[in-house]
């Protein structure tokens, strides 16, 4: 199977939500080393401050986010840098 | 992912999200006729698509926790800037979509984590371990 880097999991991580055990085992079964981060982390104007060190970005579910802009800068940073990106 | 396609791509200023701001007067993202919140149904793979190439199959069962989708009066706009419609339900609705021109940029309405087990990765996350960035430069814009 085919590791490498790390994912950034933009969301707003509950432990008691059962969609986000979900995110962290079917990422791990999929052999992802991934961090949460916060959508209140993400400065819209400046995604890259706090997603560059991330090779792929998962959009986790359970909206609404706490910061829709922040959530919308982390897939706009994915798509124009050609990060891979998973939204759900 | 549709909300910023449509307001980054197609320019549409203040598109927005139907649960988040039900009242704004551009919504991409709208509730759904009949709510998918924890249902498992059909999912049609349009072939020639990279999910029907991960799925590797014409037909997969997924699970939804899910309550809004795609604006219909939006669809036309998002698959011509590139936002291909890779998977849809029994009645045609998108599902899936997929942006052309970029090594991975998938999203879906149900969860693909949800159908996930140890040794037997979902075909989505699969093919999003296995995908290997572009390393775009950031676009030059203004602020």
């Amino acid at each position: 199977m085919t590791t490498g880097g790390r994912v950034g999991v933009v969301g707003d991580y509950r432990a008691d939500n059962h969609t986000h055990q979900a995110t962290d085992a079917g990422l791990a079964h999929a052999g992802l080393a991934f961090e949460w981060v916060e959508t209140t982390d993400v400065d819209p104007a400046r995604p890259e401050a706090r997603l560059s060190g991330y090779d792929r970005i998962f959009i986790a579910p359970s909206s609404p986010y706490r910061s829709m802009e922040g959530a919308l800068g982390a897939i706009r940073f994915a798509r124009e840098r050609g990060v891979p990106l998973v939204g759900t | 992912m549709i909300v910023e396609i449509a307001r980054h791509v197609l320019g549409i200023e203040g598109a927005d999200h139907a649960e988040t701001s039900p009242h704004a007067p551009r919504l991409a993202i709208v509730p759904l006729a009949c709510s998918l919140e924890a249902q498992t149904h059909a999912v049609r793979l349009r072939p020639g698509t990279r999910a029907a190439a991960l799925y590797g199959a014409a037909e997969a069962v997924e699970e939804y926790w899910c309550n809004y989708g795609v604006n219909p009066e939006y669809r036309a706009a998002l698959e011509g800037a590139g936002l291909a419609t890779s998977g849809v339900d029994a009645d045609g609705e998108p599902r899936i979509v997929e942006l052309g021109g970029h090594p991975f940029f998938v999203g879906a309405l149900f969860l693909p984590q949800k159908r996930s087990a140890p040794g037997r990765p979902h075909p989505l996350l699969a093919g999003f371990a296995a995908a290997v960035g572009a390393a775009r430069p950031e676009p030059a814009r203004a602020r």
